[in-house]
């Protein structure tokens, strides 16, 4: 489940900020914002709201602080606690 | 009545709720008293009528509170985003030069960081280290000359997104910020059983514009200083808010949210504005909550020019409505004369609310205030019944969700960078009809698009960040060097 988790989220990410790379060279401890994700409060919604359609989850976005959207690692021990 | 003061004065009898934000409420007669505080604290600071005063603060009642006394004793407020950084900061306090910015402890730092001689002219009224404990400050006992305020002297600088890389300065009178109340209360109806809900910056011209006219009507302001779609919904289920200015943005996340739509049963007005409202965002919203988003046109130049109030609104809902009392609006085609109904052209206003011009800056004044109206740029037309259709914008402005982007200014600043050649900036619309910032780079070297994206994050609000990146060999150019804006994409 995890792996098929990560590889999801990693496609939501890849599509919304349409970044030229595949799933498996996707760097999870890579910085967000050296992938331009997580830069402002608009993207951020969209990519709330990308996840919780597609995943099938709610999500309050007061707890999405730069913290969470920090890496791929943050935000998926997130997800994954939230599901 | 010819100022706030005198609103609120009058208000004040009432006994209900004036603000409410996240920490606490106070009515209208607290509004008066702690209004006079202030004003007479800002007058011992020597103070004085024409003076700036900076407010950089988000919504709070601190904010409205340094608002209306700003305009009590004469000065003139200026609201800055405090979602901006370094270099946006230093611009708009370099061409304000206020006296005075009055802010938060958490947004001091932020200032400093900025620029540390702005030191001795900050007094924070919000956080636990506060300057001047402004609910329980005693006024002083000097009675306000509000006589001293003349109906043409200067309230508030705004500032309009241009497409040259700068902000151009707008400023309002007294008289224009009174009539745009007087106006808008009157078209839609606004009265004092009325509570409405702001989450968008009312130092903006959108928000404030909804702000000063609930004041003008007595109703209860619930201040947000943030959208957050749990919270919304349960100020607006709690609460009973009947109003709520939007984005399509907002009306559009919370269309796709788990919302219960019966949080949503007490609104009776939900207004959307700052960009175009698509079909596709209002069926959702509408077929969800049952309650129809009607569309508002404004500016910063000149206040709330329409809103759409038909009792047709599903087959009018791409209008922005008949303008709002005391506005002319015309269609001029592009030869200068008047556009005949449904035909295309230039939107062009006048009304008592608006601005005469840009501050310093004559040739742009020149260039879209004419004949006392102002050409908005904005394109579109009249249909039979008198409602605004808008369909295109001549300005290159980029809309994030109601935050107008200069493409010039972002490309100036991506020029900077050391290892940039050159670049070009655009808008592209997802399937909401949401815009977002692409940019297109030619290095110098080969560079990293996180390292534009670091480079960037340290000079510009956020919002203006390009969402997508592109490297590219060459910038299409016409053979003036002008940019084939419309080869991008």
């Amino acid at each position: 489940m995890s792996e098929e988790l990560k590889l999801k989220i990693k496609e939501i990410i890849i599509n919304k900020f349409q970044l030229e790379i595949k799933t498996a060279q996707f760097d999870e401890s890579k910085p967000f914002i050296e992938y331009g994700v997580g830069l402002d409060s608009v993207a951020n919604l969209e990519l709330i709201l990308e996840i919780e359609k597609e995943l099938k989850i709610n999500i309050d976005e007061a707890e999405i602080g730069s913290e969470i959207l920090f890496n791929f690692k943050s935000l998926y021990n997130f997800i994954n606690k939230s599901i | 009545m010819n100022n706030f003061y005198e609103i609120i004065e009058k208000n004040q009898k009432l006994e209900k709720p004036a603000l409410v934000d996240d920490l606490q409420s106070i009515s209208y007669k607290d509004l008066f008293v702690l209004c006079n505080n202030l004003s007479s604290y800002l007058a011992s600071k020597k103070i004085r009528k024409a003076d700036r005063i900076a407010i950089f603060l988000p919504n709070s009642i601190e904010f409205a509170l340094s608002f209306f006394s700003c305009l009590n004793i004469g000065a003139i407020a200026v609201p800055i985003n405090p979602k901006f950084k370094k270099n946006e900061i230093q611009y708009y306090i370099n061409d304000s030069n206020p006296k005075l910015i009055i802010t938060s402890d958490t947004l001091r730092t932020v200032l400093l960081e900025t620029n540390n001689k702005l030191e001795k002219k900050i007094i924070s009224l919000k956080g636990e280290e506060v300057d001047l404990d402004i609910f329980n400050h005693k006024y002083l006992g000097d009675k306000l000359n509000i006589n001293s305020i003349n109906e043409n002297d200067k309230a508030i600088y705004l500032y309009s997104t241009g497409s040259t890389g700068i902000p151009k300065r707008v400023t309002r009178t007294h008289k224009n910020l009174i009539s745009l109340a007087n106006n808008h209360s009157e078209t839609v109806g606004l009265d004092k059983s009325e509570k409405i809900l702001f989450t968008l910056p009312i130092s903006h011209t959108y928000a404030l514009g909804n702000f000063i006219a609930a004041i003008k009507s007595a109703m209860t302001c619930y201040l947000q200083g943030d959208f957050n779609r749990k919270k919304v919904t349960q100020i607006i289920e709690k609460e009973k808010i009947t109003i709520y200015p939007c984005v399509p943005f907002i009306l559009d996340v919370l269309a796709e949210s788990n919302i219960d739509p019966k949080s949503f049963k007490s609104l009776k007005l939900l207004i959307s504005a700052g960009a175009p409202l698509s079909k596709e965002v209002f069926d959702k919203f509408s077929e969800k909550f049952g309650i129809h988003p009607r569309q508002l046109y404004g500016s910063s130049e000149t206040g709330i020019i329409s809103i759409n109030l038909e009792k047709d609104i599903t087959s009018t809902l791409g209008s922005v409505g008949k303008p709002v009392k005391g506005v002319t609006v015309k269609i001029i085609k592009e030869d200068g004369k008047d556009a005949n109904t449904n035909e295309q052209g230039e939107i062009i206003v006048k009304s008592e609310t608006m601005t005469t011009g840009y501050d310093n800056l004559p040739e742009e004044t020149k260039e879209v205030f004419k004949n006392g109206f102002y050409y908005t740029g904005d394109l579109g037309y009249v249909d039979k019944n008198g409602l605004i259709y808008i369909n295109g914008r001549k300005k290159l402005i980029i809309n994030i969700s109601g935050n107008k982007v200069d493409p010039t200014e972002v490309e100036n600043i991506l020029s900077s960078h050391p290892k940039v050649k050159e670049a070009a900036v655009i808008g592209i619309s997802n399937q909401s009809s949401h815009e977002s910032i692409k940019a297109f780079i030619v290095c110098n070297e080969k560079t990293e698009k996180g390292e534009i994206i670091v480079y960037l994050k340290n000079k510009i609000a956020d919002y203006k960040i390009p969402n997508i990146i592109e490297f590219v060999e060459n910038i299409p150019k016409s053979p003036t060097g002008k940019i084939l804006r419309n080869k991008l994409g």
